[in-house]
């Protein structure tokens, strides 16, 4: 088993945020207005999917043309890289796309999904070259979710010994947490649309060898791939660990695009430059603490000193 | 319309604080009060709502609080009974007890979230009649104070009758009063938003009811300058209130400047869910998501405790994939790839021989340490066998010289019982059946004991018929009759003693033989090689 370092998270730059934060506050503004157009358009027939059979005469083309664009911003570190390359080989459906330059303007990859015919996106933005946030989104009406990831672990790792067909269509699995809370729910909605390839997607090979799953555990979304196998003189079959690993720490979602009106920020967060600053006070703390207590006691010894009594020199004299 | 909420968010705990000072401090006049409010207002005990980010509004929930309403008037009436009991008590025991205390306050707080649930609709009207009211309560508090607690029943009743005329009265007036106290204006101040009298809450029921109601909003997220805004319309609004509102927006604005403040819309995160679950032609069927949610929730006491925590994952993910399966089946899709169809996989050929390694090495790295460690074990072991062995050896010598010495004390003592009598036949015992386990071996033919004697059977085959000091002393086998058996003596006297020289050992002599027939060395080589 592959040991996470530490689930604790890791930390973004006070420049980066610096940074980010009129963006937000600019794709706010510009939502505000939009909101009423998106809350008309909603209703639809409700539909048990799995029990409906699929009516052959209808267009499934709506399902099958699907396309997530992989992008990343620039300054990826080869770790990020490989977990992207990753991904790319497991889901067919899939598009890569250059690195963006421009952190600043994010909502650029809207448009770049557009020109490239992706309705999802999924983005790795690393900051410091340490942090790694993953923006998905489905492009352009939302929402996006935007994650810090941790304890990554990538398929070029040796101790995942298992391996599957390159487009085999994987099962999704989901914690029955993720069905309790509305943020949860959306982000479920919005892993299975990006995550599953339809049937008969050009690329997909019609098996099924494996299985993303999402745990919902501390308050953050583990993720494993694992291969489906049969296991000799046993009914249930084995699985075995593919790659790769992940902890999705979710941040905000937002309603649009790569924009829009935050939707939900987690409380639970903490940013990885404000941890890092934590601890480094916290080691500060240390040392000022130190001080103030060899302080404290030089002056109690100094305050305690009691006169010798005259019982104490009796003797002297 | 979100402002509003705000506002009055935040008001209820305060006034329910606040008003029960203000009972706590007017103790023996108030049940009166209390009761006559009680009887002609309906009542709604729900439970003032519950703090949540400023930035989420909640719809007002108007039908299950009538329900409650009426099951409370009932309520009210017995515990109107009790109170009256209670009074009775009192009075004749002449001091007041706490337990009324208690229950005014309840009263009292029930008045007031009735007033803060109602008051969001009506706003303006009502307040100056909670005002004059509350003024009334003080007044009569300062009487009541005075006043002998025997005179108290009757004051109460008076009290009672006058309290009624008042609410009449209050009904009536629209006129708002003048100059409230400091201590009213804490009072104006939650009720402001919330209060609006005693009498006329049937006909604003009405009011509400014609009244169209306001739709909710559609995205209830609010964004800072929204806030602002919405604030500043309300104050123009509500000149009155303009002093008493800035006091309650400078509390409210100061966190939201100096907290990060965090966002949970659920209506929107619904909306946005609806919206992309359903696109045009409805919910994606199963076949093209394969998504799957488990029955059964994680069960990890420790999350940070890798082994447990995969395993619960893994368990999971195993069930859910049975599920699958089952599915794919009803879906008639093909699960398992046929034997004979090979395509690229994820993992290079490459990388996996690499895994393969790092497995054997793995493996072989474990056996040895785990060989390394037996052997050590063994050897720990076998040395703890040895030493008990020893000990025991010892033990039972000991014991045996122990036991002979009793022996031969006993029989210097001439005590011979059987007590001190040493096992004898133990040790015979078993040289006997060491002896028939020879006899019991095969035993050797007549020929071969011959040929035994004769050859002899095991043992030094060399030097064995050299001569030794021994044998060329034995003379045992000599003798002079035979020694001279040969010799002539008609011949006359003397002579040579050994004339045929045949003497010594004949072995020796047939080696000699032996040898004059051998090739010589050259010779023999020769024959060897061919």
């Amino acid at each position: 088993m592959v040991k996470p370092k530490n689930t604790t998270t890791t930390t973004a730059t006070k420049k980066v945020e610096k940074k980010v934060a009129p963006v937000k506050k600019d794709t706010v503004a510009k939502a505000a207005p939009k909101t009423t157009t998106t809350t008309t358009t909603t209703t639809a027939p409700i539909t048990n999917p799995i029990t409906t059979p699929i009516d052959t005469s209808k267009d499934q083309s709506i399902y099958t043309k699907k396309r997530v664009l992989f992008t990343s911003t620039r300054g990826i570190g080869s770790k990020y890289r490989h977990l992207m390359t990753d991904l790319l080989n497991l889901i067919p459906h899939s598009k890569k796309e250059d690195k963006i330059d421009d952190k600043k303007t994010l909502s650029l990859v809207n448009e770049i999904c557009e020109l490239k015919s992706c309705n999802y996106a999924v983005l790795f933005d690393v900051r410091k070259g340490t942090d790694l946030y993953l923006w998905m989104a489905k492009t352009p009406l939302g929402p996006t979710v935007k994650f810090h990831v941790t304890n990554v672990h990538t398929l070029d790792e040796l101790q995942m010994t298992g391996n599957c067909l390159k487009g085999s269509r994987p099962f999704l699995h989901f914690d029955k947490s993720f069905d309790t809370q509305p943020h949860l729910q959306l982000i479920k909605e919005l892993l299975t649309q990006i995550y599953a390839t339809p049937k008969g997607h050009v690329k997909s090979k019609p098996f099924f060898d494996h299985v993303f799953s999402f745990y919902f555990q501390d308050n953050r979304i583990w993720f494993r791939n694992y291969q489906i196998s049969d296991q000799e003189f046993k009914k249930e079959s084995l699985l075995t660990e593919i790659g790769p690993r992940m902890i999705l720490n979710v941040e905000k979602i937002f309603s649009e695009g790569f924009g829009g009106q935050v939707l939900y920020s987690n409380p639970n967060f903490i940013a990885p430059n404000k941890n890092r600053l934590d601890q480094k006070l916290a080691k500060s703390n240390k040392y000022i603490k130190r001080k103030y207590q060899k302080e404290q006691s030089t002056e109690r010894q100094k305050v305690s000193w009691i006169e010798p009594s005259e019982v104490d020199t009796i003797f002297e004299n | 319309m979100s402002a509003k909420g705000i506002t009055t968010k935040k008001a209820p705990v305060a006034a329910v604080k606040k008003t029960v000072v203000a009972a706590k401090k007017v103790v023996p006049a108030k049940p009166v009060a209390a009761i006559t409010k009680s009887t002609p207002v309906k009542k709604s005990t729900t439970p003032p709502p519950a703090k949540k980010s400023k930035i989420v509004v909640q719809q007002p929930e108007s039908e299950s609080e009538d329900d409650e309403d009426e099951d409370d008037e009932e309520y009210d009436q017995e515990e109107e009974d009790d109170l009256k009991k209670q009074l009775a008590a009192m009075i004749s025991a002449g001091g007041a007890s706490f337990d009324d205390e208690d229950d005014e306050e309840d009263d009292e707080e029930d008045d007031d979230e009735d007033g803060e649930d109602d008051g969001v609709i009506d706003f303006d009207d009502d307040e100056e009649d909670d005002q004059e009211d509350d003024g009334e309560e003080d007044q009569d508090d300062e009487e009541d104070v005075e006043a002998e607690v025997d005179d108290l029943f009757e004051e109460l009743e008076e009290d009672e009758e006058e309290y009624q005329l008042d609410s009449e009265e209050s009904e009536e007036e629209q006129e708002p009063v003048a100059i409230p106290t400091k201590k009213l204006n804490k009072k104006v101040e939650i009720g402001s938003t919330a209060f609006q009298g005693f009498a006329s809450v049937a006909d604003i029921i009405k009011q509400e009811a014609s009244k169209p109601k306001k739709p909710a909003p559609a995205i209830r997220e609010l964004t800072a300058e929204d806030e602002l805004e919405i604030e500043k319309s309300d104050l123009e609004e509500d000149d009155e209130e303009e002093e008493e509102e800035e006091e309650q927006e400078e509390k409210q604005t100061k966190p939201q400047t100096t907290n990060k403040y965090f966002v949970n819309d659920t209506e929107g995160l619904q909306l946005k869910l609806r919206e992309l679950k359903y696109n045009t032609v409805g919910k994606a069927p199963w076949i093209h998501t394969l998504a799957v949610t488990s029955s059964n929730s994680l069960e990890v006491s420790d999350i940070h405790n890798d082994f447990e925590r995969e395993i619960a994952f893994y368990k999971q993910s195993l069930e859910s994939v049975t599920e699958c399966e089952r599915l794919c089946k009803e879906n008639n899709l093909s699960v398992r790839r046929k034997p004979d169809f090979f395509a690229e996989m994820v993992k290079s050929d490459e990388q996996m021989l690499k895994i393969k390694s790092k497995l054997a090495s793995e493996k072989k790295r474990v056996e040895t340490a785990e060989l390394i460690r037996k052997k050590r074990e063994i050897k720990k072991f076998g040395k703890q066998v040895q030493v008990q062995k020893l000990q025991e050896r010892q033990k039972q010598k000991s014991d045996a010289i122990e036991s002979v010495k009793k022996w031969r004390k006993n029989r210097e003592k001439g005590n011979t019982s059987d007590e001190y009598k040493i096992d004898l036949e133990h040790e015979p015992k078993d040289k006997k059946r060491k002896r028939d386990e020879r006899d019991s071996l095969p035993t050797k033919s007549d020929k071969r004991k011959k040929k035994d004697t004769k050859y002899g059977f095991g043992g030094k085959k060399r030097y064995a018929k050299t001569n030794t000091s021994e044998s060329t002393n034995d003379f045992s086998g000599f003798s002079v009759a035979k020694n001279n058996a040969d010799r002539d003596y008609s011949n006359g006297k003397g002579g040579k003693m050994n004339k045929g020289g045949k003497g010594g050992k004949g072995g020796a002599k047939g080696g000699a033989k032996k040898s004059a027939s051998r090739a010589g060395k050259s010779k023999r080589g020769n024959t060897k090689r061919r």
